[in-house]
């Protein structure tokens, strides 16, 4: 394959811009992040590549193709458009460009971020769009606890779980990032507009695809690689057996990433997933610290389950508060059965459990359900 | 020869003096009635002739004319048959003047002659007192309800012949005797709170509602007991008083919906219209100016189950109504008034699969349906109910082997004491010429509880609106509790009952 003189027509990024370059490359329909790193190893350098690339591409069926988009894109053009929103573009070759993810087998060629990724040690938490009022429970409380010890939480920033997690990392005083099937400057879904510039301030906003592309349905399972690549493990609450969670734990796997699996409810078809995992050997959760073990992260984290107290109990109803907080130590409760149990009036349990939930030590789910908060953080109020 | 004799006709709820008049005189034989009827009187013609003639009196071939005054009004349904029957006996001579003098008359004939029960009987007795009638005649059928506001003496009319030898002196009925309210036994109420198992939460909101007069919005998967809970409201709320019992029964018989020989209606209405119900015949109007449902649950129930899937006019047409207690319908004819003042309860499933928080299936909604859902519901009209509540599904040891409830008779102790406490608070403020405002508009609250309710309304993010809800519900959770003061508990409590808030969709 010899290298030959570049036709003039040729587009030119701004010579030696190695960025540019990248960015290039990732524009060319039908061709992967494989063929690239491929391509950039045998030549020295992207620019190289993009400079030569007909050479490359010349055996290929698909070369017609590939010309006439690498006739088209502007990687300058994309570039600038990018800056010119906030967004910093990680080339591969960056340094600032995640080590982990650098290490997968099909690291993207180029990365758009909103904030900042930093090498603090990351888990994603995943799990189903849908999720039930316990699953999003134990998201927060996991996400929190995990933010806490200084874990950065890694998610999709959909509906459900991920969202779960990515509020309660916030909540936790932790950093966060969501990778997304969309541009780094599209907000997919829309009302999670607060939560992503949240994330932003206090993580990132990933993307490999350029700035306003729309969220397709094939860019999801995609972008899921780069949640586990990301991670050191990846954490699966709640899904169908046909859940995104499992296509993001195959990447985890082929990555060579730790799998953890939190057990949910037999009765619910959102436990498929995770029960799945834990048949075929991911490792079991209860709470952060099953997570922190497992990777040799050291835990300062309680182990078993509840949450912490001491927290102030409303005025006047001191004895009947700790005795309401007593039995949702043993899960969650309907009111009417905690006021039966407490040997509490209708009336009474009503007002202290307003109290208590004002002071952030319960919370109540619908259909009545009453149960402590999962991250357990009680303040003020 | 002329004849006069009293009658009166409906016009919504109220009965409206008629005058009829007969006129048999020479010329051709005709019988025409004149004086703004309806179909129904027009028809009082072949009624009236057949009626005569089978109660063996006669139809001089006369040329007949009735006149229905005041000629203005337009006059509806059968219930001038007998006066008409009586007039034209005494334009022919057959009965003397002198003997239907100050008796007011009104019903159906039959071509038999018999006499059929018509609607709007105690109103129609309550227009006899005014005009300072001698005497009512009524069909028997309605006698009971006539005589119930003992307004003026209720004869109970079977044909016309028993009519005319009524008059005449030779075979006097007797007068239907006034019935006092009568007390309707414990063991014969069809509904009582007893029979609700669990629920406490659903429970003592009601008696919440009941002792405020709240509007109740009960959330739950179908087949919990929201309908049970919401048809045992009008036994937990104080008895009807005797002129409140007249009101109802009132409207009741002028729409036509008193059973025969029924007296005063003792117990609260509960109405509960189906959700493809239209505007008219919820808020009232249609032809003929009937009450509308709203009307009916007047003192009483209006129940609303599957709120999200009334029609929105229908919704928006409850607003002024629940303001003001009186619903306007305007006609051509002028405008009707009807009371509406009613406890409101409504009822929907928590979202469109129905299952959202229960315990044995999953909720199978998207974020997306779930929010178009709640978005159906009427905000101004959310605006007025007070308390939203959840009804989970009982637990099933719960309903099996559960103790029964309270009885309604215990609950409505509480109630009728919380209310007169309020009553009690509202003159004092009147007497002592308090216009209060904020939140001390429904009686004192305590320093604690003020500063309580500004944590509560940043945590909870509660809308001003939102806030005042609270607040007077705390007011009549207070005075359940028979405490001057509301305080931190009553609020607290309050803050319970507003499960829509805390499912506000998020901002985006």
């Amino acid at each position: 394959m010899g290298l030959g003189i570049p036709p003039p027509e040729a587009p030119a990024p701004a010579s030696g811009d190695e960025v540019a370059a990248w960015v290039g490359l990732s524009r060319l329909p039908g061709v992967g992040p494989r063929t690239i790193a491929g391509w950039v190893g045998r030549a020295g350098s992207a620019w190289a590549v993009w400079q030569h690339l007909p050479a490359f591409i010349q055996k290929r069926a698909d070369a017609a193709e590939i010309l006439a988009a690498w006739r088209k894109v502007d990687p300058a053009a994309i570039l600038e458009g990018a800056r010119s929103l906030g967004l910093t573009v990680l080339a591969a070759c960056d340094p600032g460009f995640p080590a982990l993810l650098r290490a997968i087998p099909d690291p993207p060629p180029v990365l758009y971020v909103r904030g900042s990724l930093d090498e603090a040690a990351s888990v994603a938490v995943v799990g189903s769009r849908r999720a039930t009022p316990y699953g999003l429970a134990a998201a927060e409380r996991l996400a929190f606890d995990l933010a806490q010890e200084g874990v950065t939480i890694v998610s999709g920033l959909a509906r459900g779980i991920d969202s779960a997690a990515h509020k309660a990392a916030l909540d936790g005083g932790g950093r966060t990032v969501a990778v997304l099937g969309c541009g780094a400057d599209v907000t997919y879904p829309p009302e999670h507009r607060r939560l992503a510039l949240a994330v932003a301030a206090r993580g990132a906003l990933v993307s490999e695809f350029p700035p306003g592309t729309p969220p397709l349905p094939g860019h999801f399972p995609r972008r899921n690689r780069l949640i586990s690549g990301l991670a050191l493990g990846v954490v699966v609450i709640e899904g169908a057996g046909d859940s995104g969670a499992l296509v993001t734990v195959d990447y985890a796997l082929d990555q060579g990433r730790e799998v953890f699996a939190v057990p949910g409810s037999i009765f619910s078809a959102r436990s498929a997933a995770p029960h799945s995992l834990l048949r075929q050997g991911a490792c079991m959760v209860e709470n952060a610290g099953d997570i922190l073990t497992e990777l040799g992260l050291g835990s300062s984290v309680r182990s078993g389950p509840g949450g912490p107290c001491g927290v102030p109990v409303p005025a006047g109803g001191a004895e009947g508060a700790a005795r309401l907080l007593a039995l949702l130590e043993g899960g969650p409760l309907r009111l009417d059965e905690l006021a039966e149990q407490a040997s509490l009036s209708a009336a009474a349990v009503g007002a202290l459990v307003t109290m208590l939930e004002m002071r952030g030590l319960i919370r109540t789910l619908p259909g009545q359900m009453v149960m402590r908060s999962p991250a357990g953080r009680g303040s003020g109020g | 020869m002329l004849a006069a004799v009293l009658s009166a006709t409906i016009v919504g709820l109220e009965a409206l003096p008629v005058s009829v008049e007969v006129d048999a005189g020479p010329g051709l034989p005709t019988f025409a009635i004149v004086g703004l009827p309806d179909p129904a009187v027009q028809e009082a013609r072949e009624r009236v002739r057949s009626a005569i003639r089978n109660s063996h009196y006669e139809i001089p071939p006369r040329r007949t004319i009735v006149n229905l005054a005041p000629g203005d009004r337009r006059k509806e349904g059968p219930a001038l048959d007998l006066p008409i029957a009586l007039a034209v006996l005494v334009a022919t001579g057959q009965l003397a003047q002198q003997a239907v003098a100050g008796h007011l008359a009104v019903g159906e004939l039959g071509l038999d002659g018999s006499v059929r029960s018509v609607p709007g009987v105690l109103a129609v007795a309550q227009a006899a007192r005014a005009l300072h009638a001698r005497a009512l005649l009524v069909p028997e059928a309605n006698a009971r309800e006539a005589a119930a506001g003992e307004e003026v003496p209720v004869y109970a009319i079977p044909t016309l012949r028993a009519a005319v030898q009524h008059l005449q002196g030779t075979h006097p009925i007797r007068a239907t005797e006034g019935t006092v309210l009568e007390p309707p036994s414990e063991d014969a109420a069809p509904d009582d709170l007893a029979e609700v198992r669990g629920q406490g939460a659903a429970r003592r909101a009601l008696e919440i509602a009941g002792a405020g007069g709240h509007n109740l919005l009960l959330i739950g998967p179908p087949g919990v007991g929201k309908t049970m809970l919401a048809r045992r409201l009008p036994t937990i709320l104080p008895r009807l008083s005797g002129a409140e019992a007249v009101e109802v029964t009132k409207i009741y018989s002028v729409a036509g919906l008193l059973p025969a020989w029924q007296g005063l209606i003792t117990r609260r209405p509960f109405r509960a219209p189906h959700h493809a119900a239209s505007a008219p015949a919820i808020v009232g109007g249609g032809p003929g100016v009937r009450p509308g449902e709203i009307t009916l649950a007047h003192h009483g129930v209006l129940f609303l189950d599957e709120l999200p899937e009334f029609r929105h006019d229908v919704l928006e047409g409850l607003r002024q109504p629940m303001e003001d207690g009186v619903v306007v319908v305007a006609r051509i004819h002028g405008t009707v008034r009807f009371p509406a003042r009613f406890s409101l309860v409504a009822a929907m499933n928590p979202c469109p699969c129905g299952y959202r928080g229960d315990h044995r299936r999953d909720c199978t909604c998207t974020p997306g349906r779930l929010q178009q859902y709640l978005a159906r519901l009427s905000g101004p009209l959310l605006d007025r109910i007070d308390l939203h509540v959840e009804v989970p599904r009982p637990l099933t040891d719960e309903m099996l082997s559960g103790e029964p409830g309270e009885p309604s008779s215990a609950v409505r102790a509480r109630v009728t004491a919380a209310r007169m406490r309020a009553t009690t608070r509202a003159a004092v403020c009147q007497a002592e010429g308090l216009l209060l405002r904020g939140p001390q508009r429904w009686g004192p609250v305590s320093a604690e509880a003020l500063a309580f309710m500004r944590v509560a309304a940043d945590r909870l993010v509660l809308a001003a609106r939102a806030t005042e809800r609270v607040l007077r519900v705390a007011r009549t959770i207070a005075d359940l509790e028979g405490t001057e003061a509301v305080a931190v508990q009553h609020l607290a409590e309050a803050l319970r009952y507003r499960v829509l808030d805390r499912w506000a969709p998020p901002v985006p």
